[in-house]
């Protein structure tokens, strides 16, 4: 059936635990004339957070639709799960935390993920903190450190460029804030 | 395009080996079963311990204890849950089987080809596990199934004829670790009685 972890246009197969390993070798050895390559976690993160395809690092358990952008897609008039906690004040707000891409100003800066974002001179505390780094990694495709984070009005802030501390080690880092989804934001190659 | 046909790769045959002799002692890959896990819904404990004795032609298996019908066998694994082992070629469907017979009292989770299974028999056995589990083994009688350790390696150990006959369980992504620690075990212990 088709489902995509990696943004790509994707099938999952599924048969028997005892067939999984002929299932592998087949698919292999019938792929190989169109340079089938087998891919593992890290290249699948590398592509989800090029996707901005929110996943457990995103999903903390206070993170609501509206979060990620997809607060139009829950009914206010009927009840589902999870729809009152998501209303609480904390997790509704407007201006609330909203998922963004960041793309590193520097092409050799990577971007830590867990690091804090603050405006231009803000001091590098709680009480001017905008938001935190997800989800971090380089991007063949963007040709630079990219990352998912959670910002503060996020989409409404698309272009500004943001710090990026990590106090514990020191670092700091500038980035661009752009939309989460740097490859096929329209998901033209997802349902092709 | 050329007719492809998938062939099976059944618990155990990572190791490399269908089993290991030395002396008296026996290890040997149980490759062909069908498992599932089977958990009562709150309140629906009745109805699935009389589901489950139909099934098992006998009562449910206690806490710490295994049963053994003509087609089925049963162990706990914790409060209200039991796993399910029968044949595989005869029940390969056995998760969906006990599905349709329990509906909703209970939550069942096929296991198939998920744990691998290895049969020791030998003299004095509870000998041999006194080296790699903390458990006590000399307490361990026919029918009883208990949970515990070897090597880092959670397994369930059931004991199938006294002191002679044991059935372990563990995740399938372990047995190589697994066959190889009782494998040393059975040397060792060959070297020290000899």
């Amino acid at each position: 059936f088709r489902i995509s972890f990696s943004g790509e246009l994707a099938y999952e197969i599924a048969v028997p635990a005892r067939y999984a390993d002929s299932l592998m070798r087949v698919l292999m050895d019938a792929g190989e004339e169109f340079g089938a390559t087998p891919y593992g976690t890290e290249a699948l993160g590398v592509l989800r957070i090029e996707k901005g395809h929110a996943t457990a690092n995103e999903l903390n358990g206070q993170t609501s639709a509206a979060h990620l952008g997809m607060g139009r897609m829950v009914s206010q008039k009927k009840d589902s799960i999870g729809t009152v906690l998501s209303r609480r004040e904390g997790l509704s707000a407007e201006n609330g935390l909203r998922l963004v891409g960041l793309i590193s100003s520097e092409k050799d800066s990577h971007i830590p993920a867990g690091a804090h974002l603050f405006t231009e001179g803000a001091p590098h505390e709680p009480a001017s903190d905008q938001g935190w780094v997800t989800s971090a990694c380089y991007s063949p495709h963007v040709e630079k450190p990219i990352a998912l984070a959670f910002l503060e009005r996020g989409d409404a802030r698309h272009g500004e460029e943001i710090v990026v501390a990590n106090p514990l080690e020191g670092l700091t880092v500038t980035a661009q804030v752009v939309s989460p989804h740097f490859v096929d934001p329209e998901g033209e190659r997802l349902r092709a | 395009m050329p007719d492809y046909r998938l062939t099976q790769s059944v618990p155990g045959s990572e190791t490399g080996e269908t089993g290991f002799v030395l002396k008296d002692f026996r290890l040997d890959v149980v490759p062909g079963l069908a498992l599932a896990s089977v958990a009562a819904r709150a309140g629906k404990e009745d109805a699935v311990a009389a589901q489950l004795s139909q099934v098992l032609e006998t009562e449910l298996p206690r806490a710490g204890a295994l049963c053994r019908g003509s087609e089925h066998t049963a162990f706990w694994t914790g409060r209200d849950q039991w796993m399910i082992a029968a044949d595989h070629d005869t029940h390969e469907q056995l998760a969906a089987e006990l599905k349709t017979r329990l509906q909703d009292t209970a939550s069942v989770t096929e296991q198939n080809d998920g744990w691998i299974c290895l049969d020791l028999s030998g003299p004095d056995l509870p000998g041999v596990f006194e080296r790699l589990m903390h458990a006590d083994t000399a307490a361990l009688k026919e029918g009883a199934a208990l949970r515990t350790v070897i090597e880092h390696i959670g397994c369930f150990i059931l004991c199938l004829e006294t002191d002679r006959h044991y059935r372990l369980f563990a995740g399938r992504s372990y047995g190589r670790s697994l066959f190889h620690a009782l494998c040393e075990a059975l040397r060792s212990t060959v070297a020290l009685r000899a």
